[in-house]
């Protein structure tokens, strides 16, 4: 069979009057089909998590998080003894845990300092054979003084007693209040938070959303509010409401909530030109749903992001004011107030600075991580860069 | 004649080489002593340098240093015996009434520039301390503290009162050039004008200072507010002053008691941290330092620590006009508080004395340093420390208590200070073990101590400010009469804290500070018992425990008292020495 070429204006009778039913289409190839997807399609928060779940450091301070969260809420029952039960008799006691003390760690001894070599030999001064050794001897006007290290549950005479981390100076166990004061932290920083959120979004959404002369105000007014140092507005709300959860949680919503309404305002700013916006407006969408519906999903990866950067600023701030003098109401810790009483004593009973310090300090680089990977994830630019 | 000379030139050169040898081998003068220079840290800035305008709680550690004063404490055998300083020989009672007295200047007293203090001075500083436009702020005890100067509030408050006072009314006069006459409005002894014009508030302004420093409407000065804007009499003169850094003072040469003051130079850093000052002096770089009562523990034995007495017990005050809370008015329920604490427990956490009365430690009642608590102890009428904790009658108390008001449950608010380690730990003891005992429920409103006295004393306009709170009153140096220290617990007295008005309280208050008894201390002591032993037969307030100090002081620090010293410890360091 040759190859034959048709001029198409001119077809020979046998070619032109084939009928078409005669006609079929034929394929260049076997079968046609759209080019397939070499990975699954994935919905922009699937990628989000799929990318924060790819970042290492965010999944660990994730997973730190979930630890402390869970440690604030079981953490004092864990313990025999209650954030609030004292037993003055035992007070500054040092760490002590079942297991560890074997191997010399948390074992409850201390170093009594400054002490007259003469009375070392006193059982009324040093009980139940307490002494594990004695260093650093010296005169001091006349004094032999030494350094008494001592196993503390034997000189205070509680050897059957454990204080996982210790006790404060009205003898409370430590441990008990270092997760209470973690899980009253936790609360306010939430609370507040949340507060800011839900706040700022609608302020910030109407600010947008309006703009021109509302907007000029609806700012102005932040910038008012934002120009108040916060330990003067924590102060004048503790005098107003009495030191406790509330005071603080309002303290804290007071300035709070600007950061997130400027951010959703620039959202809104950005979406309520686009055209989709416009057309929903043509169509007679109500303001509201404009606003609620259409403009601030867009703003959700940022609304999530500022929140969990927010938090340990929260935490922090609620910390400082404790730390400061205007906390909770005793006897109700939190790690601020756990540091500002273990900072008066530092220098003599360090453990009681160390934990609360170390559990505040993990938190924080634990929100901060995830905040930020978080961040990371939820920016559209990031999208597919993976 | 050319050899000669060269031989001549020769034996003068040696000569003088001889001679210069020989020099060499005189003996070297003596190098001089080292200063005695004491530095140690204080733990507040100070506002001014002049006692009569500065107006912190801790500006005395800078103004004692540098105020001359007429009268004062000087270090006499290891005590503090109120002496002439300024003045030549203690206040002459003119008329035989106590109310006329005649003060003469020492010819000696000069100001550190050398200049001659005269009655002249005095009548100056008089005048501008009054001033009723600049209204100092320590003008209120210069008028009336432990005497009261004829006119002298009438004149300062003419502007606000509205009735003119001339300065001739007011009871300072010029006798001659070294002696004023000063009229007080009730009779009194030389002890007590001695305790008034001990008060840094009066040391002399040295005129064309003071001048300059005022403003052109003269209603308001910068005098004390540097080094070059103070002229001193006292021990020693302010040299440097870097405002909540470092205060240098140096020994004043001119100072008429230069004999006793054995430093040539103070320094005083000013550390706010107490682990930081407690640091300092363990690096050496200072000579003394405050100790917290929990830094003692690390202290245990150590012989360089010192202690020294709070002038009044923590106390719970009761806000008996309280409108809705009735049961505070209640005696029943107040002594069953009082019988509730475990004073002994509660002090040893705090480090201070337990104490069941209302009058410290720091009361005198002779200049041999006998103090009232020595002497009310003794009488017994007090219950002692182990007595004044008994729950089982503080449990009957309270029930019949609840009964008497018809109650089955109960909520208070404690007010403390948020700021003040001992509230914190006082309010949250009462909390957890009045809850035990009592199944009291105890909410604890904790804020900086300024504002939560300023809601105490607020009970007048709100008799609702306040249901219980944890106080502590301190008074002004010098000021050891017993007796004195009841007058808060007076109507007389417009800063209480509590309503009170109780009648036995009063009437002995009145015998006490009146004429006749005005000057017997025989009597102050009987009244001060009889008055303590109702408080506490009533209940009045529950006394919890004595305030104590603590303090460490370098080996070759000599203070002018044995370790102990009612006075306190700013006042030894200007009597200190250095042993070199």
């Amino acid at each position: 069979m040759s190859n034959r070429v048709y001029d198409l204006k001119n077809l020979p009778p046998e070619i032109a009057d084939i009928p078409e039913s005669r006609f079929r289409e034929v394929p260049k190839a076997d079968h046609v089909m759209d080019a397939e997807f070499e990975t699954v399609a994935r919905g922009f928060f699937k990628d989000a998590m799929f990318r924060l779940s790819r970042n290492k450091a965010a999944v660990v301070a994730f997973v730190i998080l979930i630890a402390l969260i869970f440690m604030a809420i079981v953490g004092p029952s864990m313990s025999p003894y209650s954030f609030n039960q004292q037993f003055t008799e035992y007070t500054f006691m040092p760490p002590r845990v079942q297991g560890l003390e074997k191997i010399g760690i948390l074992d409850g001894s201390y170093t009594l300092k400054n002490r007259a070599l003469d009375s070392l030999g006193d059982s009324s001064k040093y009980p139940n054979d307490c002494i594990i050794s004695y260093s650093n001897e010296r005169s001091v006007r006349g004094t032999t003084l030494v350094d008494v290290k001592v196993n503390y549950y034997k000189y205070v005479g509680c050897e059957d007693k454990y204080f996982w981390l210790g006790t404060d100076e009205l003898g409370r166990d430590q441990w008990a209040r270092l997760w209470r004061g973690t899980r009253v932290s936790l609360i306010i920083a939430f609370a507040a938070v949340l507060s800011d959120v839900v706040i700022g979004v609608v302020y910030g959404a109407i600010a947008g959303y309006y703009g021109g002369r509302l907007d000029l105000i609806m700012m102005r007014i932040c910038d008012i509010i934002n120009a108040f140092p916060n330990v003067v507005i924590c102060t004048i709300f503790i005098l107003v409401f009495g030191s406790g959860m509330r005071a603080m949680i309002l303290a804290l919503i007071v300035r709070g909530w600007i950061p997130t309404a400027r951010m959703i305002r620039s959202q809104f700013l950005r979406f309520r030109g686009r055209e989709y916006v416009m057309a929903a407006q043509t169509m007679g969408v109500p303001n509201r749903a404009l606003i609620f519906r259409h403009i601030l999903p867009n703003s959700i990866g940022p609304i999530i992001t500022r929140t969990m950067i927010a938090i340990p600023d929260a935490i922090f701030m609620e910390s400082f004011m404790a730390y400061i003098g205007l906390g909770l109401a005793p006897p109700e810790p939190s790690i601020g107030t756990l540091l500002s009483r273990g900072q008066r004593v530092l220098m003599q009973y360090p453990h009681l600075t160390l934990f609360p310090a170390l559990t505040i300090s993990v938190l924080m680089i634990a929100f901060n991580l995830f905040g930020n990977g978080l961040r990371d994830a939820l920016d559209p630019t990031q999208r597919g860069l993976d | 004649m050319k050899r000669f000379l060269a031989l001549l030139l020769a034996m003068v050169m040696i000569l003088s080489l001889a001679a210069c040898g020989e020099k060499k081998t005189e003996t070297a003068p003596e190098p001089a002593p080292e200063p005695k220079v004491l530095t140690y840290s204080v733990y507040t800035a100070a506002s001014n340098g002049s006692a009569l305008i500065a107006t912190g709680g801790t500006d005395g550690l800078l103004t004692e240093m540098i105020a001359g004063t007429l009268y004062g404490y000087l270090p006499v055998n290891g005590k503090a015996i109120m002496s002439p300083i300024l003045a030549d020989g203690e206040p002459v009672d003119v008329n035989g009434d106590g109310k006329t007295w005649n003060i003469k200047i020492s010819p000696d007293a000069k100001f550190s520039n050398g200049e001659p203090i005269t009655a002249d001075t005095f009548m100056y500083t008089f005048k501008m301390a009054l001033d009723p436009k600049l209204v100092l702020p320590k003008v209120s005890s210069l008028c009336s503290n432990h005497v009261t100067i004829k006119n002298a509030t009438a004149y300062y408050t003419q502007a606000s009162t509205g009735t003119p006072v001339a300065w001739e009314d007011v009871g300072f006069k010029k006798v001659d050039d070294m002696t004023i006459q000063v009229e007080v409005t009730n009779k009194t002894n030389a002890i007590k004008m001695m305790r008034q014009f001990a008060q840094a508030g009066y040391a002399p302004l040295y005129e064309p200072l003071f001048e300059e420093c005022l403003s052109a409407d003269k209603a308001s000065t910068t005098y004390g507010s540097a080094p070059e804007r103070l002229m001193t009499a006292g021990p020693f003169n302010l040299t440097n002053w870097v405002v909540g850094n470092v205060r240098e003072f140096e020994k004043n040469e001119n100072f008429i008691r230069a004999d006793l003051v054995k430093l040539d130079k103070v320094v005083q850093l000013v550390v706010g941290d107490i682990n930081t000052r407690v640091q300092m002096f363990e690096k050496g770089e200072t000579m003394y330092t405050d100790l917290g009562v929990d830094a003692l523990a690390n202290y245990g034995d150590d012989p360089r620590v010192i202690k020294y007495p709070g002038r009044n017990p923590f106390q719970i005050e009761f806000n008996t006009g309280h409108t809705t809370t009735r049961i505070l008015a209640n005696e029943n329920f107040r002594k069953a508080l009082y019988y509730s604490v475990n004073r002994a427990e509660l002090a040893a956490n705090c480090g201070h004395d337990p104490g069941t009365g209302v009058i410290g430690y720091k009361r005198l009642i002779d200049e041999q340093g006998t103090t009232f608590r020595e002497v009310a102890d003794a009488a017994g009428y007090l219950p002692t420390v182990e007595e004044a904790y008994n729950p089982e009658l503080a449990k009957q108390l309270y029930d019949q208590a609840m009964k008497e008001e018809g109650l089955t449950s109960l909520t208070l608010t404690l007010r403390c200070a948020s700021d003040e380690h001992e509230h914190q730990l006082i309010s949250e003891y009462l909390q957890e073990k009045w809850k035990e005992m009592f199944d009291l429920n105890l909410v604890i409103e904790s804020e900086p101590g300024a504002q939560m006295r300023a809601k105490v004393k607020n009970w007048k306009n709100n008799p609702d400010s306040y249901e219980i709170a944890i106080m502590f009153w301190d008074y002004g140096a010098g000021d050891f009469d017993p007796i004195t220290s009841l007058i808060v617990y007076t109507t007389n007295y417009n800063n209480r804290n509590a309503p009170y008005g109780y009648e036995y309280i009063e009437e002995k208050y009145n015998e006490a500070v009146s004429d006749e008894y005005a000057l017997d201390m025989n009597k102050h002591v009987e009244l001060a018992m009889d008055i303590e032993k109702y408080m506490v037969d009533h209940a009045i307030l529950v006394p919890l425990m004595y305030k104590q100090y603590y303090g460490m002081v370098a080996d070759n620090v000599i203070l002018p008292y044995g370790g102990y010293s009612l006075m306190g410890s700013g006042w030894g360091f200007m009597w200190a020495d250095i042993a070199q």
